[in-house]
């Protein structure tokens, strides 16, 4: 359902090459955080500052000093909407920068990113939220908060989850029981931004042996793309 | 270009001599006029051997952390077509690399300790922007 997604971002044909002088750079661990896999190649000593090649289907699209990325990656990350004006290499940079990537993660993870997401669509206070709960017994320990969510903001809450439970109806929560026994895997959260577009996010996490693999986003056309996929199950 | 090769090639065998024989010969001077070609043999000093390829990224990479500005796949094809017709001859002729173009494989010879200080020191600070 959702493992094109997750699997489009884990593996496009791009190579990263960082080129230093010295010890590994902090950008190197970021981007691994953002499924990337990123050689080291050396630089003379007195070659002063390092630089990343980014290559995509073994083509060289672009060379960006370690700087550069760093001062990109400073909140908030503001990324062009518009992608056509833009060079090769900046459109894979940006691919990559907005999403983050994570394998290995537990719940209480998961839980947190969640959070975040709830937190942002509570202070927007409208638009539309999509939840994907796997079980209804999972919506249950959650059921106060969203509870708040719905009665305090104007949002549009979809819950999509296996009704191993009866949920109580909360006025501003519709649920979707029927769709959601192909989500059973998934734990996914999207949120378009409301009146807000640039506050859109969204969570997709795909459970393996208790483990979610997947990534989060602040991209709004991701974010749609994820929505949709809810809403056309 | 044979006879030049030629006493290129009698003053490789003299490296152990104390004066290096390149600082006497013209074509190393030509070949280090450029700061494109100071850069590659630079490079070439520390890393013995690469591709051109990776010469055109190194390239870029000193004009992006100058500049700041992306290097694009087009500023990268330009600097290639560049290294393959103008700068990777010159050094060759200058006896200070070896260019195979089939592969695009590039090496560099073995240099007096001196020239390598030179070379070294030419690319430390930047004195102008030829290239």
């Amino acid at each position: 359902m959702f493992d094109s997604l997750i699997a489009e971002v884990q593996n496009k044909d791009r190579q990263f090459t960082v080129y230093r002088s010295g010890e590994p750079t902090e950008i190197e661990q970021w981007l691994a955080t953002h499924g990337v896999t990123i050689r080291s190649r050396s630089l003379p000593p007195h070659w002063p500052k390092p630089f990343i090649e980014i290559k995509a289907n073994d083509e060289v699209v672009g060379v960006i000093g370690v700087e550069a990325i760093e001062a990109l990656i400073e909140p908030p990350l503001v990324t062009p909407g518009e992608r056509d004006g833009i060079s090769e290499g900046y459109r894979v940079l940006f691919d990559i920068l907005e999403k983050t990537m994570f394998s290995g993660m537990n719940r209480h993870d998961l839980l947190a990113i969640s959070r975040e997401i709830e937190d942002r669509a509570f202070r927007v206070g409208n638009g539309i939220l999509k939840v994907s709960f796997q079980t209804f017994s999972t919506f249950k320990s959650q059921i106060e908060l969203y509870r708040t969510l719905a009665t305090e903001t104007d949002l549009d809450i979809h819950i999509y989850a296996i009704e191993d439970w009866t949920p109580p109806p909360i006025s501003g929560i519709t649920y979707h029981a029927n769709a959601a026994e192909q989500f059973g895997a998934y734990w996914v959260l999207a949120y378009d931004g409301g009146t807000d577009e640039t506050q859109s996010c969204s969570l997709v996490g795909k459970e393996r042996s208790g483990e979610f693999t997947g990534f989060w986003t602040n991209n709004s056309a991701i974010t749609e793309e994820i929505s949709k996929t809810l809403e056309n199950a | 270009m044979g006879g030049s090769d030629n006493s290129i090639n009698r003053r490789r065998h003299s490296v152990e001599d104390d004066f290096p024989p390149q600082l006497s010969d013209d074509q190393f001077y030509r070949a280090l006029s450029s700061y494109h070609r100071r850069c590659v043999l630079s490079y070439l000093l520390e890393e013995n051997e690469t591709t051109v390829d990776e010469l055109a990224t190194v390239l870029c990479g000193w004009e992006t952390t100058t500049t700041g500005t992306m290097q694009t796949s087009t500023d990268h094809s330009k600097i290639y077509v560049a290294l393959v017709h103008v700068h990777l001859p010159k050094l060759v002729d200058a006896g200070l690399i070896e260019y195979e173009p089939n592969t695009g494989s590039v090496q560099i010879n073995t240099l007096h300790p001196q020239v390598a200080d030179i070379i070294r020191q030419s690319v430390g600070v930047r004195q102008s922007d030829d290239s």
